[in-house]
């Protein structure tokens, strides 16, 4: 029994890592080993995010390096086995020739193009960094190199102009597309890897962005005048950076058609809450909100009819990309449907809106809203049709700096989220707690929703950490947290490899 | 298109070609990179052994012999003996403590995983586990190998492999209750 024991819990663990299953589907099938599944669960999960990661510039320089002999930088080697023939200590580090014959060719060695690295433009020294990077890309082979090469110097850019501001200094007007440039390079290359290769640089992709923003925004406050433009530019490339992240980390078809950061097309996700009604092919009707050419995450099981769904996305090309798809708790569903997304214009008759790319039956006698307001409308289903009950409108959050991800882990002053790949650490100790609909929660409740998706706002950056303003979880963490241990069936892990969009 | 077997790939190397050697150095690197990582302090120190590890064993690829371990346990056992050597350099000693199990009353698991594991506190718990238990720990969350991989690279079932899965992430627990009590 023992033995059958450790083998249903080994195997249920590994079915939830891998998205096979989810936590309460194991419950479901084993419920007297509830709690014990639960546990070793979450246990797995902290040590797989132990995980190291691999640096994509590092595996492609130790390809190389193999064959070139080069070997180690610091650490002396000695024989250690029988059936190894000694190895001699090593001192000289291999640099790549084309690296060694640029510098040398510059008349000025490595310890000048160090010394450049802090450089800012119109610093002396700056020409020396950029025809260092320069020489970086020449030698960069595989796709995987290229895209990190292209979102560091995305971050270096933003790096400079954030001195820049600080110094009181005019910013290039041009920088703002050459930032955008670097992302929409690395983007490009990017879709050029197969889905297990992007994943690493994905999230270098999600994680840059986030702190990009996060800078831009301390630096949009010191900022004066004429440079609040650029810096704002480039804080939408960063935001939309982040938006590819997350769908491209779970949907890989969005990047087929690569997308550009300069297009604000990317602003336009959509969140729907409602129940599936139907899966026809690709089209797919959610409390009578029709989605055309649906495309799914990778690896996701499919969704009985009649569940009630949370799916975040974005439409592109005529395409809905669903970067995640959550199945609410069906006791608060009742027959309530939200979508929530850009308005961006109504059929000639006022009947039909398009809400982030969506059709949708709109309020008929309400006044026209501006194009390009983020907006949330609720309504219910009757006959397979939407209708449209309530309008919340407000300012398209431009300004403000949102991540969402799977809650990882919960400590004393700070939480670990999963972000599209990139494990982001943020600072909680002045954060209020509160539900998706507004309502107060407490730690306890924040301390629930590990495993679930959760909303942090209003990030700022202080000594170089991420400190969070607000974290949004679920409601029913809410409802969740005054029952028992062991009691707790509805709050879970979800199967892995789903991300979100903002 | 035939994805080659690591044994056609190691005759191919052993001939001397560097691309069916880069072939497995991509099959691998992951998962020596992770091995090491997990071992050593910096990313630097793991970058330079793990690139070491590929040095030596494409110098060694026509001495590897298929029935000693399968390619990659070769791999980490390369990647171990260099580990050793490091520490061994720096001066550095890895404890394994016993584990001694408290009687007494349960502690809520939640609030376990929650207060007791910093990401270095989790990694001495891991430390603290005995031989299999932490092998199999390592090889499955940290390196990512599967139970079927584990059961060939350790000799056991994969039944068997399951079970020590069982009870190392038990006597994790115990490990955490034992570190949650002496905080407060």
């Amino acid at each position: 029994m023992k033995a059958n024991r450790a083998d249903i819990i080994a195997r249920c663990v590994d079915d939830v890592l891998d998205g096979r299953a989810s936590l309460e589907d194991c419950q479901r099938k084993y419920p007297a080993l509830s709690g014990e599944l639960r546990y070793s669960l979450e246990v797995a999960m902290r040590i797989e995010n132990l995980r190291p990661v691999i640096s994509p510039t590092f595996r492609e320089s130790a390809r190389q390096n193999i064959f070139a002999g080069a070997s180690v930088k610091h650490v002396n080697y000695r024989r250690t086995s029988n059936w190894m023939r000694p190895v001699p200590v090593f001192h000289l580090v291999h640099v790549p020739l084309a690296i060694l014959i640029i510098v040398v060719s510059l008349g000025s060695g490595t310890s000048v193009v160090f010394a450049s690295q802090n450089s800012v433009p119109g610093d002396l020294l700056y020409p020396v960094k950029t025809t260092a990077e320069k020489a970086q890309m020449t030698l960069a082979l595989t796709p995987e190199t290229k895209a990190s090469l292209n979102i560091k110097f995305a971050d270096r850019r933003v790096e400079e102009i954030v001195i820049q501001t600080a110094a009181g200094k005019n910013i290039d007007a041009d920088v703002s597309s050459k930032i955008a440039s670097y992302i929409d390079t690395a983007i490009k290359e990017i879709g050029n890897l197969d889905e297990k290769g992007s994943k690493a640089v994905i999230s270098q992709l999600s994680e840059s962005a986030i702190n990009q923003q996060v800078k831009l925004e301390q630096a949009l406050s010191e900022s004066h005048e004429e440079n609040k433009s650029v810096l704002e530019e480039t804080q939408d490339a960063g935001r939309r950076a982040n938006t590819v992240a997350i769908v491209a980390n779970t949907n890989p078809g969005f990047l087929e058609n690569t997308p550009s950061v300069a297009s604000a097309d990317l602003e336009h996700t959509f969140k729907i809450e409602g129940r599936l009604l139907s899966t026809e092919g690709n089209k797919w009707n959610i409390g009578g909100i029709i989605l055309d050419n649906v495309t799914t995450p990778s690896g996701k099981k499919s969704y009985s009819q009649s569940k009630q769904l949370e799916i975040k996305g974005i439409t592109r090309d005529g395409k809905t990309f669903i970067s995640s798809i959550e199945q609410e708790d069906e006791s608060n569903s009742k027959n309530t449907v939200t979508i929530e997304g850009i308005f961006t214009g109504a059929s000639a008759d006022g009947k039909t809106w398009n809400i982030s790319g969506i059709s949708t039956p709109g309020l008929v006698n309400v006044i026209l809203l501006n194009a390009n307001t983020r907006i949330t409308m609720t309504g219910m289903v009757q006959d397979g049709n939407f209708i449209a009950t309530r309008l919340e409108s407000g300012d398209v959050l431009k300004n403000e700096v949102n991540i969402s991800g799977t809650l990882l882990e919960v400590n004393e002053d700070s939480v670990s989220i999963n972000s599209a790949g990139a494990k982001v650490s943020v600072r909680i100790s002045r954060a209020e707690i509160k539900t998706n609909s507004g309502s107060k929660a407490d730690r306890s409740a924040l301390r629930s929703s590990i495993g679930q998706e959760i909303r942090i706002s209003n990030l700022t950056l202080k000594d170089g950490k991420l400190s969070a303003g607000t974290i949004y979880i679920s409601d029913r963490n809410l409802q969740n947290t005054d029952q028992p241990d062991g009691a707790r069936q509805g709050d879970s892990s979800r199967p892995r490899g789903s991300g979100d969009s903002d | 298109m035939h994805q080659q077997t690591d044994d056609e790939l190691i005759l191919r190397a052993a001939r001397g070609e560097r691309d069916a050697f880069t072939a497995l150095y991509d099959r691998y690197i992951e998962k020596v990179y992770r091995h090491v990582a997990f071992k050593v302090s910096t990313q630097d120190d793991a970058e330079d052994i793990t690139q070491e590890v590929f040095v030596r064993a494409w110098r060694a690829i026509s001495r590897y012999k298929r029935g000693d371990a399968l390619f990659v346990s070769w791999l980490l056992v390369i990647a171990r003996n260099l580990i050793t050597d490091f520490y061994r350099a720096k001066k550095h000693h890895t404890l394994i403590e016993d584990i001694e199990v408290a009687a007494g009353s349960e502690v809520n698991p939640e609030t376990i995983v929650e207060k007791s594991t910093s990401d270095n506190e989790l990694r001495r718990n891991i430390s603290r586990l005995k031989g299999d238990k932490q092998k199999v720990i390592i090889m499955r969350f940290i390196d990512g190998f599967s139970h079927a991989e584990i059961s060939r690279a350790i000799g056991k079932s994969e039944g068997a492999v399951r079970v020590i899965q069982y009870r190392a992430l038990a006597d994790l627990k115990k490990i955490m209750e034992k570190t949650l009590r002496e905080s407060k």
